[in-house]
């Protein structure tokens, strides 16, 4: 056996031929479509099949220490269809390498190790469906990497790969954390559940929460602002959203990587990431003509949110362009529909609102850097939570 | 003359349809705005007659005449619920849209466009979106 990659014939050119063909059943699959929630996974899987490549690779060839340069690329896989009607059937297909094969005129590379590294994936992931065994040889490094494969699946949805031949194999939540625990003891799963917010550390960006057993844990938000926001609503409850460690006994044992819900009424996009997209809308956007959104609007309104989230409590606002150039920024909170639109010089803020079952409006505008801006917004949002309350996500439905 | 008795629609429970450019959603959420009439639109806000073009069909010439792959939907708001806010509507086909219809905003100054349009958009959202 030598350690040159095989090539296709002399036409030099990758396989198109189907990869990858896995049923996404149960759940949310019966709806015959596949959520974008789900797409890491199909990505989780590439990752997984490169590293057992590089192990069977390594193995083959006298334990090398490293693979060629440019094994890892050559292997592509992509998405070419999801097809309805047994649930929902991802159909993938190799791809060439991202960048030129190291060995130029010789074409695309094709190491029969990705191939190969599908089958042992398959043997492992039946044997463990079968047996509930883990075989002996089974490395400790790739335990883990069997962690972000599946993630997203909830306990009445599978993946059944190889669905286009006689002998498709089943792989779950159970599976995953089987073959993740055979080797470690803690597996990264799902985190949705209630915290309590509870301070942090300001140095390090920090934020302290306990569980509903009172139990803490601490994590760090994205962004500096997220953590601003966290560190000033101490007590209020929280949806946490994202991953974290499990134990053996599906114990939490630590957040990994986590965003915060504060209420079903605001948006989960960060604020300034739809900002910067809403800076990227062109002119004539809306209508021939139409100006594209100031930078002055944008800017000034990155400000009032940031001072209104953090310094008045309000919730995050939806944000969009206005057609005449400005940004607009809207709360729905209980009957109360309010806006707060920044015009495109950016120099004032005109806040609106009508309580839809009353008929009772408000308004006011404001300099956008008016020294009693804070002020004169609290009184604004005060009179449009009075009767609502400002809910935290302890009352957030599942 | 578009907004004349002659043209008045009939109360009724027909929808009136907007659609509704991708920029003026955020995660599902409307842009309460695409309820009320712009500047340029003098006072007059512009839907067409689910009894005449379908939401399906009135998004796909909204797609087609936007050059655009995807948007935000067909949204409707019924000439009954138009009254209770005391706005009246007029059946207004032009060359390219026989669906055309107006909701006088203008009757009511300019003043009072922006809670007429967020009361109508809060009966849109409450309905949701029709298509797709």
């Amino acid at each position: 056996m030598t350690d040159q990659p095989t090539h296709d014939d002399d036409q030099a050119q990758p396989d198109y031929g189907t990869f990858l063909c896995a049923r996404f059943a149960g759940g949310r699959f019966d709806s015959h479509a596949i959520p974008f929630d789900v797409l890491p996974d199909l990505a989780a899987y590439r990752s997984l099949l490169v590293e057992v490549a590089k192990m069977l690779f390594k193995r083959r060839h006298n334990n090398r220490v490293r693979v060629p340069k440019g094994f890892e690329d050559s292997f592509q896989i992509g998405l070419v269809r999801v097809e309805g009607g047994h649930s929902a059937v991802a159909v993938g297909v190799r791809l060439p390498p991202r960048q030129p094969a190291p060995q130029g005129d010789l074409g695309f590379p094709a190491y029969e190790e990705f191939e190969e590294a599908k089958t042992y994936v398959d043997d492992l992931i039946r044997r463990v469906q079968t047996t509930g065994e883990i075989p002996d040889d089974f490395p400790t490094e790739l335990a883990g990497r069997f962690n972000p494969f599946g993630q997203s699946l909830q306990p009445d949805e599978y993946i059944e790969l190889g669905y286009d031949t006689p002998n498709p194999v089943r792989y779950d939540t159970f599976i995953r954390k089987r073959i993740v625990l055979s080797r470690e003891k803690t597996y990264e799963n799902a985190v949705n559940a209630v915290f309590t917010l509870n301070g942090g550390v300001a140095n390090t960006g920090t934020i302290h929460v306990l569980d509903e057993t009172g139990s803490p844990f601490d994590f760090r938000p994205l962004s500096e602002f997220e953590f601003q926001k966290a560190y000033t609503r101490p007590t209020q409850r929280v949806r946490l959203i994202g991953t974290g460690l499990y134990d053996r006994s599906e114990r939490l044992r630590r957040l990994l990587d986590v965003s915060i819900v504060y209420n079903d009424d605001e948006p989960r996009q960060p604020f300034d990431e739809r900002l910067d997209e809403i800076a990227l809308a062109q002119e004539s956007w809306y209508a021939p003509g139409n100006p594209a959104p100031s930078q002055a609007a944008v800017e000034a309104m990155r400000n009032f949110v940031r001072l209104a989230v953090l310094e008045v409590g309000a919730h995050a606002p939806y944000l969009y362009p206005l057609p005449e150039g400005g940004v607009a920024a809207e709360w729905t909170m209980g009957a109360w529909e309010a806006s707060a639109n920044i015009a495109p010089e950016g120099a004032s803020i005109e806040l609106h609102a009508i309580n839809t079952e009353s008929m009772q409006e408000l308004r006011d505008e404001l300099a956008a850097d008016a020294v009693d801006l804070t002020a004169r917004f609290s009184t604004f949002w005060d009179a449009i939570t009075t009767d609502t309350g400002n809910g935290d996500a302890g009352s957030c439905g599942q | 003359m578009p907004v004349a008795v002659d043209n008045k629609l009939a109360a009724s429970e027909e929808l009136l349809m907007r659609q509704v450019h991708p920029n003026m959603m955020q995660e599902g959420r409307l842009w309460s705005g695409a309820f009320t009439p712009t500047a340029a639109d003098n006072g007059l806000l512009s839907a067409d007659r689910d009894s005449i073009i379908s939401p399906k069909e009135a998004y796909e010439r909204y797609l087609k005449l936007k050059a655009l792959t995807q948007a935000g939907g067909s949204w409707g708001v019924s000439i009954n619920e138009f009254k209770t806010m005391g706005l009246v509507c007029y059946f207004d086909p032009i060359p390219d849209n026989d669906a055309h219809v107006l909701v006088d905003f203008a009757a009511h100054g300019a003043d009072k466009e922006k809670g007429l349009g967020k009361l109508a958009y809060a009966k849109a959202s409450a309905r949701g979106r029709l298509y797709p």
